[in-house]
């Protein structure tokens, strides 16, 4: 039965599709290949959680919410779009019903302190943290913007897709949101020299 | 457009390297261009090339133990025949076996360390002390199941929820941290267990109220259909009203409002 492959026959034929070719699998019955999807997918997904604000715990969570969210709903996926689109379209809402949810409790930090460590604290550029306290500082929607187009790398038409506007005026949001980052960012490094 | 727009929109591409390939080497060219020759995009482009060095963060191995879980129990789930379809199709539902291998699986530990601790009392002990010794143990359990319920990751709280299933009694602080969880819980995966926890308990009229009152505020379809379930099981006359308004409000999932109008057609209800 395909539906029961044990995930460690996951092999190496996975790991040669790509994920349109994975997922259009998933949503036919070959669940076990979601396994692909996810070791492709969880870390730039919990970094996008953890860039939005969210703790390590509720980040977590999240990654797990947008796979069980991805198995419920894989029957509306259409074959031959772009994966990450469709990915980051579940979380985003996964998100938005998490923060509805959580109206008022400390597991989403509204002022948000970025909770992704440096790899090395001793070395870490001072340049570095500025910068991340500038995009935390950013208004939800700007900073929403940039963490999709810089950090889960989706092309105009594709963030369009998923808040739901015209590429036109994803470009123009992309670019305010860029000049209002390098204005915190600014203030942040002038203020630290002084 | 102008040259400044043109590198605006180019510089999210270039940055994620899509002007690399050979046919975009015109644009690449023209990119660097003016980059060099203007100061504001100079800018922005330097602001997109800090953004990228930002560290991120590594995921721990217990997420890939998670999904793993997760993705067997579905599996097994799947395995039985036909009850996906069924679902959404809004035929009856055989939800507490669906449930515990889609959600519970992690749960079980618990309940067997529990089950041991009562099992170890001495053979020789007189039936009072042993009754003694039962009570200690359900408290302990309770004050574990509820102490679960309040964690903050989404698998405790599933244990929880496991866990106070599995209680017997009416623990009204079981009841209310299970409602709590059914109304608040950012996991569907938590509602979800929480619905099947709290049909267990129904014959209450506190959990069968609590339980309509939750309705409305829930946003996942399969916790809705979940709930109509129940709803069905106990034919609560107070349910009605909601499952008529359900079945003709637009605003809800069209299988949820399929899955009304099929709760109400079923015997029971007068
Ligand atoms: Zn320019």
């Amino acid at each position: 039965m395909v539906g029961t492959i044990p995930l460690a026959m996951v092999g190496p034929d996975a790991a040669a599709m790509d994920d349109d070719a994975l997922m259009s699998a998933v949503r036919a019955g070959q669940v076990n290949l979601l396994a692909e999807l996810f070791e492709r997918h969880q870390r730039p997904l919990l970094n996008y959680f953890l860039r939005l604000g969210a703790t390590r715990t509720a980040g977590e969570d999240l990654v797990q919410d947008v796979f069980v969210r991805i198995l419920k709903y894989r029957a509306t996926y259409r074959p031959g779009s772009r994966f990450a689109t469709w990915m980051y379209y579940i979380a985003r809402n996964a998100r938005l019903d998490h923060l509805h949810k959580r109206r008022g409790e400390v597991d989403w930090d509204e002022a948000y302190t970025p909770s992704f460590e440096p790899a090395d604290a001793a070395e870490a550029a001072q340049e570095q943290r500025l910068l991340a306290l500038a995009l935390a500082r950013l208004p939800e929607e700007k900073r929403e913007i940039l963490v999709l187009s810089r950090f889960q790398e989706l092309r105009h038409e594709e963030i369009g897709a998923i808040l739901g506007c015209e590429t036109g005026t994803v470009k123009v949001r992309v670019h305010r949101a860029l000049r209002e980052l390098r204005d915190a960012y600014q203030e942040l490094v002038q203020r630290g020299e002084a | 457009m102008s040259a400044c727009e043109r590198a605006e929109t180019l510089l999210p591409e270039f940055f994620q390297g899509d002007l690399e390939a050979p046919e975009r080497a015109e644009e690449r060219q023209w990119l660097r261009q003016h980059l060099a020759a203007c100061g504001e995009c100079a800018g922005a482009a330097e602001m997109w090339q800090r953004l990228g060095g930002l560290p991120a963060a590594a995921a721990r191995p217990q997420q890939r133990q998670r999904f793993e879980e997760m993705l067997a129990g579905y599996q097994a789930a799947l395995a039985r025949p036909g009850w996906w379809e069924r679902l959404l199709g809004g035929a009856r539902l055989a939800w507490a076996p669906v449930a515990a291998a889609l959600l519970l699986a992690a749960g079980a530990g618990l309940g067997w360390v529990a089950r041991g601790a009562g099992r170890a009392a001495p053979a020789a002990a007189t039936s009072a002390q042993v009754a003694a010794l039962q009570r200690e143990v359900e408290a302990t359990r309770q004050l574990a199941a509820l102490s679960l319920l309040q964690q903050q990751s989404a698998n405790d709280r599933l244990q929880g929820v496991s866990y106070s299933s599995r209680l017997p009694g009416n623990d009204p602080r079981i009841e209310q941290a299970l409602l709590h969880s059914l109304e608040y819980d950012p996991s569907s995966e938590v509602r979800l267990a929480a619905v099947d926890a709290l049909a267990r308990r129904a014959a209450q009229p506190g959990i069968r109220s609590g339980l309509v009152a939750a309705f409305p505020h829930q946003t996942s379809p399969l916790v809705q259909v979940a709930m109509l379930d129940t709803f069905v099981e106990t034919h609560d006359q107070n349910a009605r009203p909601l499952l008529e308004a359900v079945s003709r409000d637009p605003a809800y999932n069209p299988q949820v409002r399929q899955h009304a109008i099929w709760a109400l057609q079923q015997p029971g209800w007068n």
